[in-house]
């Protein structure tokens, strides 16, 4: 009787479940697998054109490629970059908005925007802020005395992916302090007024309440930051299209380019299948890691 | 029991739901779609739709706003047919409108074709429909084109008949000069590059730039490149890298990639070339900024509105003193070509062909040639001409005298990728990247390509 009862609830709850999942299948595990599937092949992208067989030769192509260490390096420094320019600065704005400032809507709405704007027109604002003959920065640059520094940012195989990484924090900050805030509201604030009264100074306020207690959200912004970082693609088209020659290439870059420029499908799929593949490892190694010090 | 009668509705509720969002079409039901009695995928029963990609979209230019104005007065014409422009000026982003299209089973109708060895892909897995039958039912539709540009869709070469593209407008790189600037200075108009690296020190001094160079358009390389390969070798160099009895990291090649180096480094190029493109060019030349633009026949229409077009002057790109015998050696020809997709058979065909004819027609070339006041390059002949504009008259007087003509040598290669390896390559002249290492990176990605 009480197994009869358990599996009718299991089969209502599988059927209730049932179609989404196959609509999760039919948008998600499908397309992935078909990534995964084309990225055993050689095609050029035209239906009736015979897609030949080649094992692992285009991820074999893919990693002794100059260009996987150009983009591997270019990711490191996203990801550097997101915790050195993001972090800190998404958690300064994060306090701010938190605090009682006055007009504390506005500051909030005013860091928010950029999330809104369209990639393609932060690039182009940026690429006019940059602009090395007579652009704000240049002009900045001249004013404080630094006229024969080459500010060529973009234009500079040395510095594009620096500038681009500027860029990207600048759009990023504002979506990443909601992710603090709402950390932050989360603090119960009896335990700061606690912590006040028994004399806690507010650096170790921070440090010994505030920190820990914000561990979801470092987890969350850990996990975008890194994520985010791999996958990265319009900014970085947006602004050098991966040059100048290849110094900004990220594999976002290499895949379209390999898809649409090349016509080397198979290869691209193999690009898509590493994003997917060291995507889903790279979460799993930060969740258990997580996981890990919460048990501790 | 009413909560399983509960149960029971809810779950057939979303079943149906769900079945509901997966049964819309999929690409392969899109292609078959062209067969049914609506045509291409068009909401009414009235209209078939049919949709076109160029590179005009910009009101700006003289060309691209009359082919957006033909647009509007074909739909007016025909109001059995839908035609939806899709074009997009960016040629990458063009390309990839068009390859998209092209996967996922639902080719654009009618779209430019670039032609040339690169895309035979396209012509042999039938993406592109032979023109040929078309051509031979209705002698006057072409009768009044320029043979000699219907090479590059002329497959012959690879065992395939027919005839895939109606050419466009035909170009020829060539230089624009501000000759009021050398007049300032009391300089003659250099035709030869050694006469540019002579007056190159007296323009900068005057705080000129020589010759402006828009780096950040990556087929500005590609184009110095071949231009400056034909002036150098003639087509020599181009046969032997397509044939490969020359390599990209070879002598020859090194050596022209070197010059462009020894010209930046020379300052001949001005400053931060990786800044700007070839829009940025021309705002050089009509600011008077650039001394010298090398540019092609695609925007003489546009520098006639400059304020100092009377200051402007067209000429051949420069020769080498030491190489006279390929003086008159061009880059240029076709520009691209109108094509189409839909097959004979096809609900869609007879209005795909429509559309073909009329942006391929005598009268749209006359219109234009109207509209640009006889600037420009046409591929047809005019049985009225029109007394043409200086710079026009100019680079006819040239163009006119060309022993030879190819377009960029890496479109005559099966490869598809070279062309934007190369133009991306020599970006990185302005990065202060070395010739050889540049070479060398392109033979690389050519030998991974023959290897695989």
């Amino acid at each position: 009787m009480i197994k009869s009862k358990h599996f009718k609830r299991t089969a209502e709850s599988t059927l209730l479940a049932l179609p989404a999942f196959i609509i999760y299948s039919c948008i998600i595990i499908y397309p992935m697998f078909s990534v995964f599937h084309m990225s055993f092949f050689k095609w050029n992208g035209i239906p009736s054109s015979p897609m030949e067989f080649v094992g692992l030769n285009n991820y074999i192509s893919f990693f002794t490629d100059a260009k996987f260490q150009t983009a591997l390096f270019n990711i490191c420094i996203f990801i550097l970059s997101g915790f050195v320019l993001i972090l800190p600065v998404s958690f300064f704005l994060a306090t701010v908005i938190q605090s009682k400032i006055k007009a504390k809507r506005f500051f909030r709405i005013s860091y928010f925007v950029p999330q809104v704007i369209s990639r393609t027109a932060i690039a182009l604002m940026w690429y006019f802020l940059l602009y090395p003959e007579g652009g704000p920065v240049a002009t900045l640059f001249k004013v404080i005395g630094f006229e024969n520094v080459n500010v060529n940012f973009l234009g500079s195989k040395v510095w594009a992916i620096y500038a681009i990484t500027v860029i990207n924090a600048w759009t990023y900050a504002g979506f990443n302090m909601l992710i603090f805030s709402s950390g932050l509201t989360a603090i119960p604030n009896e335990i700061n007024e606690v912590a006040t009264v028994d004399g806690a100074s507010k650096f170790q306020r921070l440090r010994y309440i505030t920190i820990p207690m914000l561990k979801g959200s470092f987890q969350l912004f850990i996990l975008n930051c890194v994520i985010g970082s791999i996958t990265t693609f319009e900014m970085v088209y947006a602004t050098t299209g991966g040059g100048p020659g290849s110094a900004s290439e990220v594999f976002g870059t290499l895949l379209y380019k390999n898809a649409f420029t090349y016509n080397n499908y198979g290869y691209s799929n193999a690009i898509g299948s590493f994003l997917i593949i060291a995507s889903f490892i790279i979460s799993l190694i930060l969740n258990a890691v997580f996981s890990r010090g919460e048990k501790e | 029991m009413r909560r399983k009668v509960l149960s029971f509705v809810i779950i057939a509720a979303i079943w149906m739901c769900s079945m509901m969002a997966c049964s819309n079409s999929t690409p392969d039901e899109n292609t078959e779609s062209k067969n049914t009695e609506n045509g291409n995928g068009g909401g009414s029963t009235d209209k078939v739709t049919i949709r076109i990609l160029t590179r005009y979209s910009n009101p700006d230019n003289v060309r691209e706003k009359y082919f957006m104005d033909m647009v509007d007065k074909f739909n007016e014409e025909n109001p059995d047919i839908d035609l939806q422009d899709i074009s997009i000026s960016d040629e990458n982003s063009r390309d990839t409108k068009f390859k998209t299209s092209v996967s996922s089973g639902d080719p654009i109708e009618v779209f430019n074709f670039l032609g040339y060895a690169a895309n035979v892909d396209y012509v042999e897995n039938g993406v592109v429909t032979d023109l040929s039958g078309v051509m031979e039912e209705d002698l006057a539709w072409t009768s009044h084109y320029i043979e000699s540009l219907f090479g590059p869709v002329n497959y012959g070469d690879y065992g395939i008949e027919g005839i895939y593209g109606i050419p466009t407008t035909p170009y020829g790189v060539c230089v624009f000069y501000n000759k009021a600037i050398f007049d300032e200075l009391g300089l003659e108009l250099p035709k030869t590059w050694e006469a540019i690296e002579e007056a190159a020190p007296k323009l900068i001094e005057a705080g000129y730039i020589p010759m402006a160079f828009g780096a950040k358009d990556n087929y500005r390389g590609g184009h110095f490149l071949t231009a400056l390969s034909m002036k150098k070798y003639g087509t020599d160099l181009k046969d032997a890298l397509i044939g490969g009895e020359e390599t990209w990291n070879g002598e020859r090649t090194v050596e022209l990639i070197s010059y462009m180096e020894k010209l930046y480094s020379d300052g001949v190029f001005g400053d931060n070339q990786l800044a700007y493109g070839a829009d940025g060019e021309l705002a050089k030349l009509e600011s008077g900024e650039a001394a010298i633009v090398f540019s092609g026949s695609w925007n003489i229409g546009t520098i006639n509105t400059f304020e100092n077009a009377s200051d402007i002057v067209c000429k051949g790109f420069p020769y080498f003193n030491s190489n006279p015998e390929y003086k008159d050696m061009w880059m240029g020809g076709p520009d691209d070509f109108m094509s189409i997709s839909s097959k004979p058979g096809d609900d869609d065909y007879e209005a795909t062909v429509r559309v073909l004819k009329f942006f391929t027609s005598q009268e749209y070339w006359e219109g234009l040639y109207q509209a640009q006041n006889g600037a420009g390059t046409y591929p047809v002949t005019f049985d009225n001409v029109i007394e043409a504009d200086d710079i026009t008259n100019q680079f006819n007087e040239y163009y006119g005298n060309a022993a030879n003509m190819i377009g960029e040598i890496e479109q005559y290669d099966t490869m598809a990728s070279l062309m934007d390896i190369v133009r991306t390559e020599l970006q990185t002249i302005f990065a202060d990247d070395d010739a050889l290492s540049i070479g060398e990176r392109i033979q690389a990605e050519v030998d991974a390509y023959k290897g695989n």
